[in-house]
């Protein structure tokens, strides 16, 4: 509202640049282009003049400078849009890695109380007793004197397993977090058969090669299996209960009994088999007796006990 | 860009005031103020109020409103501490934690949820639960098919096992669970006892045994996270931490035990126990040179991994905590001290009667024989009552006395193992006349396996006694080890009369004819001189408070080999129905340590010494 007011005020100033003014901006003059109202005219061309030299300069360097900002936004966004989808990304690989961790964690950790268990004095004295080994208790040694005469300190004699491991010291076959998928060493404890043929064999076997390292426990006066009665010596061995536990076919549910009953039969025949061609040395008698003990556990299976081991 | 108005727009304006005056009337201003001035005082009186209750609720009820706060958001989270292993001398772990879950369910919610296909969800369930743990399904049937809010369905599965149950059930719930484990069973059990979960505390606690006596070392201190949470849920606000502190695990423990050996001789003394038919039994195995204990073990042990199945009897260690009459073990103090006072030599001949009467009793050998002949070493490896007794006179009481506190009795070891007994030696100053006539041949005494062994110990280290350890060092949870000290050692007897002893203990075992024969003949072991003492005390009969004339304790303390002893072995059976003799145990256990350390062997025949001269 005021401004028409100060230009009024100055009208009273001398008109002495006025053609130039009027030239340089190319107003159209008004009628009295050359009165007072010109004079304005040329002053305010003069005016803008001035502004407009400034302000080009300005408005150069503020487009620049919006330019700029346009073009920083436009990168900060691309950029942010980027990271947030990378971080995303990277989120999911985060979450891909975390529980590969965990998982190998776990594993570790399991694996660990595995070797653990494995490794403790108890777990190998019952798989070397599974492999048909026997604790020696004297041992003759060879001394040699420095002059090369070799003495004989103790009586060489054949190993004897010397005891029952008692039923306090028996492996315990529960696994060590329960809930842990059963091992197939504790699943042999627990009378599930594996590998039945092969491990079968082995007190035979080792009987057989050498009279040496017999499997004595059938000697021993254990707590004797329901069968025991009824089989030579050699495969009462594997009638010993938990604390032997050597997987046997005779050590199976009741259930598998009757199906296995016939595999075992045949197992039996081709177990005296085997013997005669492989091992010279043992005795046609030895392998007729087992073959004959284990007939007659085959024909007594039915009589076997609902609660027995297999449970 | 140009700010100036256009010129045209200027007439316009300029006539513009003059239109504008005349439409408000003259009457309108002060209703205008009025109401401004009314709107005014509304906004100030409510600003007013807003600012008041702003101030009270910033200042008055601020603690109040935040703890409102806080108990919607924020939780405080515990960070358990990883309990710390037991190990053994060689690094081998004998019982260490793993991460584990338990799994539970609400059966009442269940219940509810599904209806009348409740029965079969729980159905489904059980089965699915029993096929991914191995649990048995009716258990598990039998704890859902309840109306109960809360049921711990399998106590301790593993993390992999659990997520693939809530997987597929998303009913059922994990807590975490960290459980304990004891690769070997009952190896050592009665050792390191046994640590179970405690559902109040939240974390594994110690039962028994190490585990419990040695609760705070091993179990660390645990931390906490506080944390806002989402209300309702347990979901973390991420970056809402507030405070942390980590949980410091628990050190772990390392025994001078050795686990190979702790198992032979626990299978050992077990079947020894048994073929012998004998109440209860121990065995120790010490490092000579360092007392260090190699394996020590009691007949009734149990599995730390099935603890509810264990008999309280089973859980306790008697070799430590219960004492007995020692027996002939006993004489070898008499000999120390004989020697010691410079009155005999091992080849003093004394003339030896078949009893002997001290104060008011008469004191028989445990065979009768007439007047002998019997050397210094004859009356120790014939185990002769009356030959000890005249020595014990000849050297009196104080010197015996003296010697008896030299060799630890009557004190407890500080093995390092809780409720260890001191054993139990009449104070010297009320001694009656017959108790001079006990002591000597190890009556009215008691001590534990460990004092027993600690004696044989001091001869064995040429005559310096070192106490029983069984802790060898603590491992910082960073991997540090401290060495646990070791205890002072103190000077019984010389090393030249320590020498003299242990020959005097290999004729114990000599396998002489007739009267050269020692007792502890089974003891020998082919290759090696062997030093030892059998034992045999009669147990007290609570009937009579008498002696009992059948049920003994049958003890051998003895080191192996004796030239150069790397261990002492001391053990005792208590009331065995037959076979008074424990010596082939030493036999079995030496034999294994000669094996498995390669102990060299000695070709030559062992010496022969003369027990009983004509």
């Amino acid at each position: 509202m005021s401004a028409p007011a100060v230009e009024r005020t100055r009208t009273a100033r001398p008109a002495a640049r006025q053609p130039v003014a009027r030239r340089s901006t190319g107003v159209p003059a008004p009628r009295d282009a050359g009165g007072a109202i010109g004079r304005a005219y040329a002053r305010r061309a003069v005016r803008e003049r001035r502004q407009s030299g400034e302000e080009n300069a300005a408005a150069a360097g503020r487009s620049q400078f919006v330019l700029l900002i346009m073009v920083l936004f436009g990168v900060g966004l691309v950029a942010s849009l980027w990271l947030s989808t990378t971080a995303a990304a990277d989120s999911y690989r985060l979450d891909t890695a975390r529980q590969a961790t965990r998982d190998l964690s776990e594993r570790s950790e399991s694996l660990r109380t595995e070797i653990a268990t494995m490794q403790s004095a108890p777990a190998l004295a019952q798989a070397a007793q599974q492999m048909g080994m026997v604790q020696v208790s004297d041992v003759a040694r060879l001394v040699v004197a420095p002059d090369g005469t070799v003495a004989v300190v103790g009586t060489p004699k054949a190993a004897v397993a010397p005891y029952v491991p008692p039923p306090v010291l028996a492996p315990a076959a529960a696994p060590p977090v329960p809930g842990q998928p059963v091992d197939p060493a504790q699943a042999g404890a627990q009378g599930q058969p594996v590998d039945q043929g092969q491990q079968s064999e082995q007190p035979g076997d080792v009987a057989g090669a050498d009279g040496q390292v017999a499997p004595a426990q059938p000697q021993v006066p254990a707590e004797p299996g329901p069968v025991t009665q009824s089989g030579g010596q050699q495969l009462a061995v594997t009638q010993q209960p938990a604390g032997a536990g050597q997987p046997s076919p005779t050590r199976q549910t009741p259930q598998q009994f009757a199906a296995a009953a016939a595999q075992a039969q045949q197992q039996a025949g081709q177990q005296a088999a085997q013997q005669q061609a492989g091992q010279r040395q043992a005795g046609q008698r030895q392998a007729g007796q087992q073959q004959s003990g284990t007939g007659q556990q085959t024909a007594g299976a039915p009589t076997w006990p609902a609660t027995g081991p297999g449970h | 860009m140009r700010t100036a108005t256009p010129p045209r727009s200027r007439p316009k304006s300029r006539s513009s005031p003059p239109v504008r005056r005349p439409r408000r009337p003259a009457g309108a201003r002060p209703d205008v103020n009025r109401r401004l001035v009314a709107g005014r005082l509304i906004m100030v009186t409510l600003l007013a109020l807003a600012g008041l209750k702003l101030v009270t609720v910033q200042t008055v009820q601020s603690g109040e409103l935040r703890a409102d706060g806080d108990k919607q958001r924020v939780t405080r989270l515990p960070l358990p501490a990883e309990r710390g292993s037991i190990l053994d001398r060689a690094g081998t772990p004998m019982a260490f934690s793993v991460q584990a879950k338990a799994l539970s369910a609400n059966p009442f919610l269940i219940g509810r949820d599904q209806g009348a296909n409740a029965i079969n969800r729980k159905t489904q369930i059980a089965i699915g639960i029993a096929q991914l743990t191995g649990v048995d399904a009716n258990q598990l049937y039998a704890a859902l098919n309840t109306d109960r809010h809360y049921v711990i369905l399998v106590p301790l599965v593993e993390p992999a096992v659990a997520r693939a149950v809530i997987e597929r059930f998303p009913e059922i719930g994990q807590e975490d669970r960290e459980s304990r484990q004891y690769p070997g069973g009952p190896l050592a059990a009665n050792i390191l006892g046994a640590a179970s979960w405690n559902m109040d505390q939240h974390k594994l606690h110690g039962v028994v045994g190490l585990e419990a006596s040695e609760e705070s070392l091993l179990a660390g201190t645990d931390g906490f996270r506080v944390v806002d949470t989402a209300e309702g849920g347990n979901t973390v606000i991420p970056g809402s931490e507030r405070a942390e502190r980590a949980a410091v695990p628990g050190s772990s423990l390392q025994l001078t035990l050795d686990s190979d050996l702790q198992y032979s001789v626990q299978q050992q003394l077990a079947a020894y126990v048994n073929l012998h038919g004998a109440k209860d039994g121990s065995a120790v195995v010490l490092d000579a040179q360092t007392g260090e204990v190699r394996a020590l073990a009691t007949n009734a042990t149990f599995d730390p991994r099935d603890l509810a199945a264990a008999s309280a009897n089973q859980l306790g260690n008697p070799a430590v905590t219960t004492p007995f009459e020692p027996g002939s073990v006993n004489k070898i103090i008499t000999m120390a001290a004989a020697l010691d006072s410079g009155l005999d030599n091992p080849m003093t001949v004394k003339d030896v009667p078949d009893s002997i009467k001290i104060a008011d009793r008469t004191i028989h050998d445990a065979w009768t024989h007439p007047r002998q002949n019997f050397t210094l070493t004859g009356i120790l490896a014939r185990s002769s009552n009356v030959g000890t007794l005249m020595t014990a006179q000849q050297i009196g009481p104080d010197r015996f006395w003296t010697m008896l506190n030299k060799m630890g009795l009557g004190r407890r070891t500080g093995l390092g193992l809780a409720g260890e007994s001191s054993g139990r030696v009449p104070p010297r100053d009320t001694w009656s006349g017959s108790t001079f006539g006990n002591l000597p041949i190890g009556q009215g005494l008691s001590m534990t396996v460990l004092q027993l062994a600690g004696m044989y110990q001091s001869v064995a280290n040429d005559g310096l006694r070192v106490p029983p350890r069984i802790l060898q060092a603590t491992v910082d949870p960073d991997g540090t080890k401290h060495v646990e000290p070791r205890p002072d050692p103190v000077r019984v007897v010389t090393s030249q009369i320590a020498q003299q002893l242990r020959q005097m203990l290999v004729a114990v075992t000599q396998d002489g004819k007739g009267l050269q024969r020692g007792t502890g003949v089974d003891a020998a072991v082919p290759g090696y001189q062997v030093a030892g003492k059998t034992g045999t005390a009669q147990q007290v009969n609570p009937a009579c408070g008498c002696y009992s004339a059948d049920r003994y304790w049958i003890t051998f303390a003895g080191m192996f080999p004796a030239q150069s002893p790397r261990y002492v072995i001391a053990i005792m059976l208590d009331a065995p129905t037959h076979g008074q003799n424990a010596s082939g145990l030493f036999h079995q256990i030496a034999s294994t340590l000669a094996q498995r350390d390669q102990i060299p062997v000695d070709p030559a025949p062992a010496p022969m010494a003369p027990l009983v001269v004509p």
